[in-house]
């Protein structure tokens, strides 16, 4: 008798290959805005969406025709970053880097529940004008269509400028841009979600340089310890709250695993650290501060 | 929502902790190891207390020395060091 597991019904099989077929049209049709414009700059954060956009970016155009811009700040992860680099470095994606200074806007340092949008209008207000001085008059952004709903104040600051969502114009999901990252060999197909650093601190409480190098420290320590996954260190003052993937919760509120939690987060400068019984959620915060909507 | 009725409503459920509230934050602070074991094996049921006395969030706070609740010397040897 065999012990492998049932193979999947003839209409499962069916309805993945009909799903498959849907995501290589969407990627067709991205290929064909991207034909449209010729050359493209590309608002480039190394993440699951803006990875995949310059990778079929590069296929289509040609590298000479495409240029991926990464904005870095303290509220960009150094992980990130590398991340960003490696796969640029793999696929031939030209890469500019600049410099930006939302830490500097006292309206973004307050973090109000529209923080994203002071950032997100400093980042396009610099890559904009370094795309144009290279000829390049598409800029685009990594936005998804799931990315329609929640509170997403950056969307609008896109949209004053003119940022093109081509992954949106598609109809592109997360899920069928992680297949097709996956299929062209991308390695962030996998990674999770990877919002910038000062969405861990709750909307009223400044965001600080301090403050965001001891969550970069903290979750770069939990990596460290072999947490996968999603991942967020929450900051509320002294204590730090780890949410990580409800099917890691028994793993590591297991007591000894625990507790090198707790000193590897004590070590990244907060005195207590707790762990989330419900484990991660997009938008905790949004939830705990009582925001739902932009 | 008040720390202090949920903290009454989980001992009455056979949980011997702490709670402080943080706006919609619950901090539970076991008092023993075995607490904080049994907190663990039942979350989901610890959450759902709390979410009646108007808790969005449930944390349990550990400590760097397994199995005591106080903070220990943030220069503590890892377990296995």
């Amino acid at each position: 008798m065999s012990s492998s597991a049932p193979s999947p019904s003839p209409a499962s099989n069916a309805s993945a290959a009909r799903s498959a077929e849907l995501a290589r049209a969407k990627e067709a049709a991205l290929a064909a805005w991207l034909r449209e414009r010729g050359r493209v700059a590309i608002g480039f954060s190394g993440g699951v969406d803006s990875a995949y956009l310059a990778c079929v970016a590069v296929d289509t155009l040609g590298a000479d025709n495409v240029l991926a811009i990464i904005g870095r700040s303290a509220s960009y992860p150094a992980a990130q970053w590398e991340t960003a680099r490696g796969v640029a470095q793999r696929f031939g994606i030209p890469v500019l880097e600049i410099d930006t200074h939302e830490m500097d806007d006292p309206r973004y340092a307050a973090n109000p529940s529209n923080r994203c949008y002071f950032c997100k209008s400093e980042l396009w207000s610099l890559l904009i004008p370094a795309a144009r001085a290279r000829g390049i008059d598409t800029v685009a952004d990594g936005t998804n269509a799931d990315d329609v709903s929640g509170h997403r104040p950056g969307a609008v600051a896109a949209g004053e400028q003119a940022v093109a969502s081509p992954l949106l114009v598609a109809g592109l999901t997360k899920d069928e841009i992680r297949t097709l990252s996956e299929a062209r060999g991308i390695p962030t197909w996998s990674q999770p979600s990877s919002p910038c650093l000062s969405s861990r601190i709750p909307y009223g409480i400044a965001v600080t340089a301090t403050r965001l190098a001891m969550i970069e420290r903290a979750e770069a320590a939990l990596r460290d310890l072999g947490i996968e996954g999603d991942l967020r260190v929450r900051y509320h003052d002294d204590l730090a709250r780890i949410e990580i993937g409800a099917q890691e919760l028994d793993r590591w509120l297991e007591p000894v695993a625990s507790a090198r939690i707790a000193i590897a987060v004590q070590r990244a400068g907060f005195e207590r650290v707790a762990i989330d019984l419900r484990g991660f959620r997009s938008g905790s915060l949004n939830v705990l501060t009582g925001v739902s909507a932009a | 929502m008040s720390a202090e009725s949920l903290r009454r409503a989980l001992a009455e459920a056979g949980f011997a902790v702490e709670v402080e509230a943080r706006d919609r934050l619950a901090v539970i602070r076991p008092r023993d190891a075995g607490a904080a074991a049994a907190i663990g094996s039942a979350r989901e049921r610890v959450s759902a207390i709390a979410a009646r006395h108007g808790f969005t969030h449930t944390a349990l706070e550990i400590a760097a020395r397994a199995g005591l609740q106080s903070a220990p010397a943030a220069d503590a040897s890892l377990p296995g060091d």
